[in-house]
């Protein structure tokens, strides 16, 4: 596996007397993987994912996205093609009066063709299922159809990554699990190398890896069940495990043990169950 | 009070008027309002009402619609008609009330501002009510274009517009928001003197402002990451098409041009 994304030993403030947001970052991200970056509020995971594109440039270290070092100006428009980003706040990053103007945003900056364009709007508007609402407005959406919107117009670009910046985080559990699906699905059909930037544990779950951010700095970095068991860490970094977890700390305060470690609600359910026929 | 004022409003619809190149739309309401208030002539200003009537027909409104729409116009035009009416002083006295003379020539000015001013607004009306803004913005987006090379920046007007356009409902819906929120908070919007009144606005207007600010940086960064750098080698996804029934409209409304002038300056 080659790398797309590589950070390396980035530090940056956002003004000359701030604090260091992030501190000897060191990241890299393997084509076709999904990462999270977990981290509480305040940790830089946000200010990190705009490295990622180069909506922010880093004053110390490099930042080679694509294979183009993002510290080069010619570079930014490519790297942007290349690396598509969903942002939190659904309302905030349609730009267009309609929904197939919007997924078309992007293509018509590239300088895409009109006939072309047509055939990938409709592409990209049948692929996250948002059939019949071509000309509807934005307002008129729920929330997680403003996502799909949104993930349209980055996909249309035929991006190789696509960051997803708190991008659950305003949604209601539906439009969660809307989001989340589609992640899975862009994933499974397009071979996406997805990064969602997230403070909430459960959405993590689904990554391969989770990078753990705390105060400018990665904590930690590994599978999510080496990571989402670690209590002493998730401390330091000031998360709290998943549910299931917790749950599962709490009964064995009372001396009930489960056989094995849980992390998701299905698993706990399960262990339940058998922990019932057994007594 | 503005759901009484039809110009701005939308009617959708598949009639001829609403298939029209919304380029062919504006051109023909410019126009049609420059040589409106240009002629004098009896027959152009008959032609003028048969287009806006022909306009009307075709464009397939709602009669009630457009006279609750005109009903506030309507004390425009008569106040108009009345200024005109009592300010002229041309022409033999017609009444003569004492303190108030109305000259021949009062009335026929008054008329014809109210004919005109009438003609004027049931075209323009027309024009919004059957193309959507965006359109609007597109055509006028094109017709400005040539002005780009005198450094007009017509490319960023269109999508200022646009995106004004995009967040109106959106700005809309956080008004009613803060002005909810305000009032569980104690805010009393409709009691007290008028400066009382003036003053429980300001409590809405600033986290309004605030919520724009940061929702104008998030687009920005938003455009930025979609790679957009400006109206520089662009392409356009929505596309006008100039139709056989386009050329024949504008024609139609340059003949009403060519008479206009040639009725009033030479014969």
């Amino acid at each position: 596996m080659a790398a797309v994304i590589e950070v390396k030993e980035v530090s940056f403030r956002y003004g000359e007397n701030d604090a260091d947001v992030l501190k000897n970052v060191n990241v890299t991200i393997e084509q076709g993987e999904w990462v999270s970056i977990l981290g509480p509020n305040g940790s830089g995971k946000s200010t990190l994912a705009k490295f990622f594109n180069a909506l922010l440039v880093p004053g110390k270290g490099e930042v080679v996205s694509c294979g183009l070092s993002t510290g080069r100006e010619r570079n930014w428009t490519a790297v942007r093609r290349q690396v598509g980003m969903v942002f939190q706040n659904p309302d905030n990053q349609i730009v267009a009066p309609t929904v197939q103007d919007d997924v078309a945003f992007g293509l018509e900056n590239a300088g895409i063709p009109f006939k072309e364009m047509e055939k990938r709007v409709a592409e990209n508007i049948d692929q996250l299922g948002l059939n019949g609402l071509e000309n509807e407005e934005p307002h008129r959406l729920s929330g997680g159809q403003k996502q799909r919107v949104a993930i349209a117009g980055a996909m249309a670009l035929h991006p190789r990554v696509l960051v997803f910046d708190e991008a659950m985080s305003m949604l209601d559990p539906n439009g969660k699990q809307e989001v989340l699906q589609m992640m899975h699905t862009l994933r499974r059909e397009h071979d996406m190398t997805i990064i969602s930037i997230t403070h909430d544990v459960e959405e993590a779950l689904s990554a391969d890896r989770l990078l753990v951010l705390y105060e400018g700095k990665v904590l930690a970095s590994g599978s999510p069940s080496a990571v989402l068991e670690d209590s002493a860490l998730l401390e330091e970094a000031k998360l709290m495990p998943p549910f299931a977890r917790r749950l599962q700390q709490k009964l064995a305060g009372r001396g009930i043990f489960l056989p094995a470690a849980v992390l998701r609600d299905e698993e706990l359910v399960q262990q339940l169950c058998r922990l019932k026929q057994t007594t | 009070m503005f759901d009484h004022v039809i110009i701005g409003q939308y009617i959708p619809g598949k009639s001829f008027v609403h298939a029209l190149d919304p380029r062919a739309k504006l051109g023909a309401v410019f126009v049609f309002l420059i040589f409106l208030f240009l002629t004098r002539d009896p027959f152009a200003l008959t032609l003028a009402l048969l287009l806006a009537v022909t306009a009307f027909l075709l464009a397939g409104i709602p009669f009630r619609f457009y006279l609750k729409g005109m009903r506030f116009i309507a004390l425009i035009i008569l106040f108009t008609f009345l200024l005109h009416l009592f300010m002229t002083q041309e022409g033999a006295l017609v009444f003569d009330f004492g303190f108030l003379r109305v000259y021949s020539g009062g009335l026929i000015e008054g008329g014809l501002i109210g004919y005109r001013l009438f003609l004027l607004i049931t075209m323009a009306s027309m024009l919004t009510l059957t193309t959507t803004p965006v359109d609007l913005t597109d055509g006028m987006e094109r017709l400005m274009k040539p002005m780009a090379k005198i450094n007009v920046p017509t490319h960023e007007l269109a999508l200022m517009m646009s995106i004004a356009l995009r967040f109106i409902p959106t700005l809309l819906g956080e008004t009613s928001k803060i002005v909810k929120a305000q009032m569980t908070r104690g805010a009393n919007f409709s009691e007290g003197s008028l400066w009382k009144r003036l003053k429980a606005v300001i409590p809405i207007l600033v986290p309004l402002f605030i919520q724009s600010f940061k929702r104008a940086e998030d687009l920005a960064t938003a455009m930025e990451a979609r790679g957009y750098a400006g109206g520089e080698g662009r392409t356009k996804f929505r596309q006008l098409r100039w139709k056989n029934s386009d050329t024949a409209v504008m024609l139609l409304f340059v003949l009403f041009a060519v008479w206009s002038v040639l009725s009033r300056w030479f014969i």
